[in-house]
C-alpha cells in the first residue's frame, strides 16, 4: 500500500490509565522514583486465591475523562482505551474536529478483551441460567469494542483495529499504525492497549504457578513470577514532518518495529525467535545492535521468561548489552497494555532524559550473566537516543518497537 | 526421595491422572515410561498432572516440586509426600 | 485498473455447508433452508431455542489427529483443519519459506465455549485457581492463531484481530498491510468462530437475529500473497477498505459510512459501481443491520445493483467468521458460475461501528 516515498513517523501524544497514575507525566514521575502500583485485589472477589495482589487503577472515574461516550455502555476496556485516546488526543493538542476531517484510525491491542464483561456473563449464567443472561451485557463483550470506543470518543472515521495478540499486542497495535502514516494510508493513528483486573486471567496464571508470593522481582535472583495488572494507554502518531509544522510537541519518532511468532509452544518462550525478533526490529528501524541504548524489556519476572529474554539479547548484542529494565516491577503485568506502557515510557525517556528502573530487584540473578545493567532501583539521568521496547505472548507472538529521540 | 510409602490405592489414581492427562491407554504408561520423550508431554501437562492431583485427590504439590516430574516413580513420590494424613474427619 | 493488493492462491473452508468450496457452492446453488433443522428445544445439549447450524464433515479428528484434540478448543480446530486444507492446496509450506509465513485471524472474543468453562470453574472449584492449566492458552483470542503456527511451524507475522461482523475484514487488512510493507510473503488468512452454547444464548437474549436466521459456525483461511509464484491465483484482492461510523449517530450515518468505504474501495480500484457483478452483504444475520446494509449498497452501487449472494441462508450467522466465509462464498460461488469474469464486493459492518468491504476480482479462467 505505499503510494508516496515512506514518511517519517512522530508520537505527538501520550495517555495513560494505570496503578501509577493518571497520564503519561504521572506514570513517568512515579517510574522514574520507582513507585509501585500494586496493591490488594479489589476488582473482583480474591477469596480462595493464594496470591491476592494486582496493579489495579484505583479510583477510576470514567465519565471524568470521556467527553462524548457514555462509559456505561462500555466495559472497563474500553473505557480505559477511550480515556487514555482522549488524554492523548489533548496531550497532542488534535482537536476533534481536525481529527474529524483527517484520515484517522486507531489500533489497540489487548489480551483479554472485555474480560470483566465475559465475567460477569459467566457468572449470570451459572447463577440465574443463560436464559437469564443480561442482553445490554451481551452486547458489550466483543473485543473489538475496544478500538471502536475510541473511534467514537474521538470522533474518527477510519478504521478501528483491535488487535488480540495477548501480552505483546500493543507492539503489534503501535506497529500496524506506523505502518499507515508511514506509508501515507492515515495521517493520524492513535494506538495503544488495554486490559482489565478479572478473575480468569489471574486463575490462569495463578495455576501455572506464574504469580508472584508479593511483588514481581524481574531480572532478580528471587524472582518467583508476574503480579497481573490492568490499564489503558495510547500514542498517538502522525507525520513528523506534519506535526513539527503544526508546532507540535514531538516526544520521539517511530523508527520501525518487527514481529515473529514462535511456533513451538504456547506458553513457553523460545529464545532464538525472540533474537529473529529483535533482528527484524533493527532490520526495520535501519539501526544496528549498537545504536540501542536502552531496551525496555518484556521483563515479566518470572524465571523463564527473563532467562530467555536475556539469551535473546545476548544473541544479537554480544557481550555488550545496553541498559535493559522492566517496568512490570512497578506496573505489574498489564497484559494486552503491557507494551503500550513500555512504548510510553520510553518516549518519555527519550523526551525527558531518563532510564526507567527495575525497581524490586535486589540480587541480580547471577544465572543471568555479567554485565547486565538492568537500572536497580530508580531511574537514572541519562540521555538515550535509541530505544528498543519488547513485547511477548503466549501462543508465540513477539513484536518489538524501536524508538528514537528526535532532536529539538 | 527415601521413606516414601504409597499405598496401591493412590498408585492406582496417580497412574490413571497421569495416562489420562498423556491421553495413552494405561498399559502404555510403564515404570520406565518418560512422560515427555515417551509421550510428547510439555511443561502444561506436566502442571495439568499436579493440578488434577490437588483437584481430584485433594493433594497439593508446591510449584516448584514439579520440575522433574517426568516419570511415574516421581509422580508416586510426589503424591505421597504430599498426601495429607488420612483423617477420621 | 491497479494491481491487486494481494492474490488468493488457496483457500480453505469449512461451514455448515461441509468442507471446502464445492459443497458450499452447491448449498448456494440450492433452495435456502434445504435442510431444515427442527427447533431445538430449550434445555436440549443446553441450547436455547433456536436453529443451530454446525460444522458438518469436518473430519477434524481425521485432519488433525486425536491426540491432544481436547486440549485445542472448537476454534482451534476449525481455524486449523480450515488453514490444513489452504496449506494441502499448496502442496505444503517449503521449511526455508517458514519464516516469511504466517497466520492472520480474526474472531470476536476466540473460543466461547472454552472462556465460558474456563471462567465458570473459577466460581465453582473449591478453589478458584482449580482450573485447568493445559485449557488456559485457549482462553485467549491468538489461541488458533498460535496453535497454527506450531502445527505448521510457520514463524512468520502472526497476528489475530477482533471486530465482530467485520473480523475478517480486519484480518485481511492487517495482512495486506503487512505484506505491503514487507513484513510476510505469504500468510494464511481469514477468520473464525465456534459455535457453543453460550453464543447461541447469548444471540439468544439479545434478540438480534433475524427471524429465519440460525446460529452457525465455521472458518475461512485463504493464502494471500503478492504475485502467485506461477501459482494460478483464484481471485485477486483489489481494495481492503475498514472505516468506522458511530452508530450513536443513527443507522443512516452507518450507512453512509459503510458507503464511503465501497465508493473509496472502488475508487482504489479503478473500477465503477456498474463493474461490481455480485454483491456479499454479510450483515444479513442481525435483524435491521441488514437494511442497514442494503442501503449503503443501493447507495455506492446504485438500482437494482448486482446480484446478492447471501450466505447466511445456508450457513448460518457466522459473527467473526461471516465476512471471511462470505469470501468463500463468493469463491465458491464463482468456481460454479457460467458467465465469465466479475467482480465481487464482500461487505461487513458490526453495531459496534466497524464498516468495511473487500473488492475481489474473479481470476481468468485457466
Amino acid at each position: 500500500m505505499p503510494e508516496s516515498p515512506p514518511r517519517r513517523v512522530a508520537v505527538t501524544g501520550l495517555g495513560a490509565v494505570s496503578s501509577l497514575g493518571l497520564g503519561a507525566g504521572a506514570v513517568a514521575e512515579s517510574v522514574r522514583l520507582g513507585r509501585s502500583g500494586i496493591g490488594p485485589i479489589e476488582q473482583f472477589d480474591a477469596e480462595g486465591f493464594e496470591h491476592t495482589l494486582a496493579g489495579e487503577v484505583r479510583g477510576f472515574q470514567p465519565e471524568d475523562h470521556l467527553w462524548r461516550i457514555d462509559p456505561a455502555r462500555w466495559g472497563r476496556s474500553a473505557q480505559f482505551a477511550a480515556a487514555a485516546a482522549r488524554m492523548a488526543a489533548a496531550d497532542a493538542g488534535v482537536s476533534d474536529a481536525t481529527l474529524a476531517g483527517s484520515r484517522a484510525g486507531s489500533s489497540f491491542g489487548t489480551t483479554n478483551g472485555e474480560s470483566q464483561v465475559l465475567e460477569r456473563l459467566a457468572f449470570a449464567s451459572l447463577s440465574g441460567g443463560p436464559q437469564e443472561l443480561p442482553p445490554a451485557l451481551v452486547g458489550q463483550a466483543d473485543a473489538g469494542r475496544i478500538s471502536a470506543a475510541v473511534n467514537a470518543e474521538l470522533g474518527l472515521t477510519g478504521e478501528a483495529q483491535t488487535v488480540a495478540t495477548a501480552c505483546a499486542a500493543s507492539n503489534y497495535a503501535i506497529g500496524y499504525g506506523y505502518d499507515l502514516v508511514r506509508s501515507g494510508a492515515a495521517d493520524f493513528m492513535v494506538c495503544g492497549g488495554a486490559d482489565a483486573s478479572n478473575r480468569a486471567t489471574h486463575a490462569g496464571f495463578h495455576r501455572l504457578g506464574a504469580i508472584a508470593r508479593d511483588v514481581p522481582r524481574p531480572f532478580d535472583a528471587e524472582r518467583d513470577g508476574i503480579v497481573t495488572a490492568e490499564g489503558g494507554v495510547a500514542l498517538l502518531l502522525e507525520p513528523l514532518d506534519a506535526a513539527l509544522a503544526r508546532g507540535a510537541r514531538v516526544y520521539a519518532e517511530v523508527l520501525g518495529y518487527g514481529m515473529t511468532c514462535d511456533a513451538k509452544h504456547m506458553t513457553n518462550p523460545d529464545a532464538a525467535s525472540i533474537a529473529a525478533c529483535i533482528r527484524a526490529a533493527h532490520r526495520g528501524a535501519g539501526i544496528k545492535p549498537e545504536d540501542v541504548d536502552y531496551v525496555c524489556a518484556h521483563g515479566t519476572g518470572t524465571p523463564a521468561n527473563d532467562r530467555t529474554e536475556v539469551a535473546a539479547m545476548r544473541e544479537v548484542f554480544g557481550e555488550r548489552l545496553p541498559p535493559v529494565s522492566s517496568i512490570k516491577s512497578m506496573l505489574g503485568h498489564t497484559m494486552g497494555a503491557a507494551a503500550g506502557f513500555g512504548a510510553l515510557v520510553c518516549c518519555m525517556a527519550l523526551r525527558t532524559g531518563f532510564l526507567p528502573p527495575s525497581a524490586t530487584v535486589r540480587e541480580v540473578d547471577p544465572e543471568l550473566g555479567e554485565g547486565l545493567d538492568c537500572v536497580p532501583g530508580t531511574g537514572r539521568a541519562a540521555r538515550p537516543r535509541v530505544v528498543q521496547n519488547h513485547g511477548f505472548a503466549f501462543g508465540g507472538n513477539n513484536a518489538i518497537t524501536v524508538f528514537g529521540e528526535v532532536a529539538a | 526421595m527415601s521413606g516414601q510409602t504409597i499405598s496401591e490405592d493412590l498408585r492406582r489414581k496417580v497412574h490413571t491422572i497421569v495416562a489420562d492427562v498423556l491421553e495413552v491407554d494405561a498399559g502404555e504408561l510403564v515404570d520406565s515410561s518418560s512422560f515427555s520423550d515417551d509421550f510428547d508431554a510439555d511443561s502444561l501437562m506436566t502442571i495439568e498432572i499436579i493440578a488434577r492431583f490437588e483437584r481430584d485427590l485433594g493433594i497439593t504439590v508446591p510449584q516448584d516440586e514439579m520440575v522433574d516430574l517426568d516419570d511415574l516413580s516421581t509422580a508416586y513420590a510426589l503424591a505421597a509426600r504430599y498426601a495429607k494424613e488420612p483423617t477420621s474427619a | 485498473m491497479s494491481a491487486a493488493i494481494a492474490d488468493i492462491v488457496a483457500c480453505g473452508v469449512l461451514s455448515a455447508a461441509g468442507s471446502g468450496l464445492p459443497p458450499l457452492a452447491a448449498a448456494l446453488a440450492g433452495p435456502p433452508d434445504r435442510e431444515e433443522a427442527p427447533d431445538r428445544e430449550a434445555g436440549d445439549g443446553g441450547y436455547p431455542p433456536l436453529r443451530v447450524r454446525p460444522v458438518a464433515d469436518a473430519r477434524i479428528a481425521e485432519r488433525l489427529g486425536r491426540k491432544g484434540l481436547a486440549r485445542l478448543t472448537r476454534t482451534d480446530q476449525l481455524g486449523m483443519a480450515a488453514t490444513a486444507q489452504a496449506i494441502e492446496q499448496l502442496g505444503g509450506v517449503p521449511a526455508d519459506a517458514a519464516d516469511r509465513t504466517g497466520v492472520v485471524l480474526g474472531t470476536s472474543v476466540g473460543s466461547t465455549g472454552r472462556i465460558a468453562e474456563f471462567t465458570r470453574d473459577t466460581f465453582v472449584r473449591e478453589r478458584p485457581y482449580m482450573v485447568n492449566p493445559s485449557h488456559f492458552p485457549g482462553t485467549l483470542m491468538n489461541s488458533c492463531a498460535g496453535q497454527t503456527a506450531i502445527r505448521y511451524g510457520l514463524t512468520g507475522v502472526n497476528s489475530t484481530l477482533s471486530g465482530g461482523a467485520t473480523a475478517g475484514l480486519a484480518a485481511v487488512r492487517f495482512a495486506c498491510n503487512a505484506l505491503a510493507n514487507g513484513h510476510a510473503d505469504l500468510l494464511l488468512t481469514g477468520g473464525v468462530e465456534e459455535l457453543s452454547a453460550e453464543s447461541a444464548w447469548a444471540w439468544h437474549r439479545t434478540g438480534l437475529l433475524g427471524r429465519d436466521v440460525a446460529v452457525g459456525e465455521g472458518g475461512a483461511v485463504f493464502a494471500l500473497a503478492r504475485g502467485t509464484g506461477g501459482r494460478a491465483p483464484l481471485a485477486r484482492l483489489l481494495a481492503c477498505e475498514l472505516g468506522f461510523a458511530d452508530p450513536a449517530q443513527g443507522p443512516a450515518a452507518v450507512a453512509r459510512g459503510l458507503a464511503g468505504q465501497v465508493e473509496r474501495a472502488l475508487a482504489r480500484a479503478g473500477l465503477t459501481p456498474a463493474e461490481v457483478t455480485v454483491a456479499v452483504p454479510g450483515a444479513g444475520g442481525p435483524a435491521g443491520w441488514g437494511a442497514v446494509e442494503e442501503r449503503a449498497l443501493r447507495s455506492a452501487l446504485g438500482l437494482p445493483g448486482p446480484r446478492r449472494l447471501r450466505p447466511h441462508r445456508v450457513i448460518g450467522e457466522t459473527h467473526g467468521a461471516s465476512a471471511a466465509l462470505g469470501l468463500a462464498a463468493l469463491l465458491a460461488h464463482w468456481s460454479t458460475a457460467e458467465e465469465p469474469g466479475g467482480t465481487g464486493l464482500v461487505t461487513a459492518l458490526s453495531p459496534d461501528g466497524q464498516v468495511g468491504c473487500l473488492l475481489v476480482g474473479r481470476a481468468e479462467q485457466q
